[in-house]
């Protein structure tokens, strides 16, 4: 192995590598005229990327720019067009047991309790019984829902729901996170509740001597810049990376949460992302807009 | 109504403990009260039987053809407790029975494996609405030619008619699951047995039970339907008997007692089910 890599500084292998990824997907048109037939929309284009283990990187960007197809690939559920995509030097595939995957929807199973909800991805990697029911309670009290193990999808509140189902995400232990906003669906104030919970968890969490890695998908600039290491902003049409930025502000920072949002040095940084984000949406957009979809003969 | 439950989500509390105390729920005017609905149900139930047993011995309608409620009432008193009328209930029973457990599980196994496999639904599944749409009671002399004046001539009806409906009802079930739940179990690592046991058919139920319901009350329609063309016994049989001797009352009386039937079995449909779909309920 080390021989055939050169090496050119005494920088560790990336966990992650997205080398020139480009993603095409085919939109079968349904009986609406010739034109709409075949139209193909290009999803990712010219995607380079090297995550580090250990590393939070939030992926923002308006939808369609194809932040969640990035998620997918990682998860082994989508194959790239063009290129290729590396996790630990392979290819990803399905499933991986060093995955947990977190939804914008909860996607709990409606039949099952919370803890029975929570046991699911451990059912899975082979865990008995008793091991699995004690996990997943400790997780259910981690995420702050001691005493409602019992019940069902129905009987919580959305904002119980993604706790569980980020308990569930964290039950087994996954050394990768993917997260795709996690926590869109929640209103501003159990958002910024469960962003602290989830930061509290993954600044205290060890795995061996470094965090888990997390891949954070966002539409929501603000939240990127307080959660994570690095923020890599995408435009739509095609789906592309337009800047990939450290964040340097301290950590921990979970119960700083709050305050953090309105010192000058987040402000700063969320100002100039902010003009990279919508700035592009003014001038290049629409053309960009063009470009994106292309029409086969 | 007005106790505070812990409900799961947070309940604005009032800013404020000096506004004023709730107000009282407000009352329901008379005619939107339980009281008054059932009452109601009652008398109409009541004024149509005596319609019913006026116009009967007025004359107003011809007694021979509608008997009338009291005449019902004796005849049921006479006839279901009657040895005939035992051997029927047995037979008619039997064949729904027989035929509701053959045609749910076959019915349901083949909406299954046609809702999972694209290829054996590609071969098969555009077959299944032109069959289903013959009307089955139609097929009824052909199964007495082949079977005889048999049980199994009314159950092949009667599957004939249940199978075709879970099938279709299970299939749909199975594409109706829900996107992102296969999308996590997948990603959790659930694959064929478990990903159907765990995933698929839990959430094929609900959808599945409606279709029982339905089931039922077609089972019992194939089978007195296929007793009415011909058959040695049966419910079905007894009403072609009755009414072709112009004995009214008794077959009213065999009416009242499938209705019967049938609201009991529903009811025990609404029990299983509300056992097996607890998570169904806020």
């Amino acid at each position: 192995m080390q021989a055939a890599t050169p090496a050119p500084a005494a920088r560790p292998a990336p966990l992650i590598s997205f080398r020139d990824v480009r993603q095409v997907f085919r939109l079968s048109g349904k009986g609406d005229g010739s034109a709409a037939r075949n139209r193909e929309l290009v999803a990712l284009q010219d995607v380079n990327v090297d995550i580090q283990a250990g590393q939070f990187v939030a992926l923002v960007g308006a939808s369609g720019c194809g932040k969640t197809t990035m998620l997918n690939m990682l998860a082994g559920l989508v194959e790239p067009t063009h290129g290729e995509v590396l996790l630990d030097g392979r290819a990803p595939r399905l499933p991986n047991m060093d995955i947990g995957y977190m939804f914008a929807r909860d996607a709990l199973l409606p039949w099952r309790t919370a803890r029975k909800n929570v046991e699911l991805p451990l059912e899975t990697r082979g865990w008995g019984r008793k091991e699995r029911r004690e996990r997943a309670e400790e997780m259910l009290e981690l995420v702050g829902l001691k005493g409602r193990e019992s019940q069902y999808r129905l009987q919580l509140s959305q904002g119980m729901r993604q706790r569980v189902a980020l308990a569930r995400t964290l039950a087994p232990d996954p050394s990768l996170l993917l997260m795709d906003e996690p926590f869109a669906a929640l209103d501003a104030r159990t958002k910024l509740t469960l962003q602290a919970e989830f930061l509290r968890i993954w600044e205290n969490n060890q795995n061996g001597d470094r965090r888990k890695t997390v891949i954070f998908v966002t539409h929501d600039l603000q939240e990127a810049v307080l959660l994570a290491d690095r923020v890599i902003v995408m435009l739509p049409h095609p789906g592309r990376i337009a800047e990939d930025r450290v964040i340097d502000l301290p950590r921990p920072r979970a119960e700083l949460l709050g305050e953090l949002q309105f010192t000058k040095e987040f402000q700063d940084i969320t100002h100039g992302l902010f003009e990279r984000l919508e700035g592009a949406i003014g001038d290049r957009g629409a053309d960009a807009a063009k470009q994106g979809e292309t029409t086969t003969p | 109504m007005t106790t505070i439950t812990e409900t799961a989500r947070p309940v604005p509390q009032p800013a404020a403990q000096d506004k004023p105390a709730e107000r009282p729920a407000k009352r329901p005017k008379f005619w939107q009260t339980r009281a008054f609905i059932i009452t109601a149900r009652l008398v109409i139930c009541a004024a149509f039987l005596v319609l019913w047993e006026v116009a009967s011995r007025r004359e107003w309608v011809d007694p021979m053809l509608f008997g009338n409620p009291t005449g019902v009432w004796t005849a049921m008193v006479e006839y279901l407790p009657s040895e005939r009328s035992l051997a029927s209930l047995e037979a008619t029973g039997g064949a729904v029975g027989v035929s509701f457990v053959i045609g749910s599980v076959s019915g349901t196994l083949a909406g299954l494996v046609l809702g999972l496999s694209p290829v054996v639904n590609g071969v098969f599944g555009p077959f299944l609405a032109p069959i289903n749409s013959v009307p089955r009671i139609a097929l009824a002399p052909l199964f007495i030619a082949w079977f005889g004046l048999t049980m199994t001539s009314k159950v092949v009806l009667a599957v004939s008619i249940v199978f075709f409906i879970l099938a279709e009802n299970a299939r749909s079930a199975v594409w109706s699951v829900d996107a992102d739940l296969m999308t996590m179990a997948r990603v959790v690592g659930l694959k064929r047995a478990a990903l159907l046991w765990k995933v698929v058919l839990p959430s094929a139920v609900p959808t599945m039970f409606a279709g029982l319901r339905l089931t039922f009350t077609y089972a019992l329609l194939g089978v007195v339907a296929s007793e009415m063309v011909a058959a040695t016994g049966g419910l079905g049989q007894d009403i072609v008997l009755y009414s072709s001797s112009y004995q009214i009352n008794t077959v009213f009386a065999i009416l009242v007692e499938l209705m019967v039937i049938a609201v009991v079995v529903n009811w025990i449909f609404n029990l299983v089910e509300r056992r097996l779909l607890v998570w169904q309920e806020t």
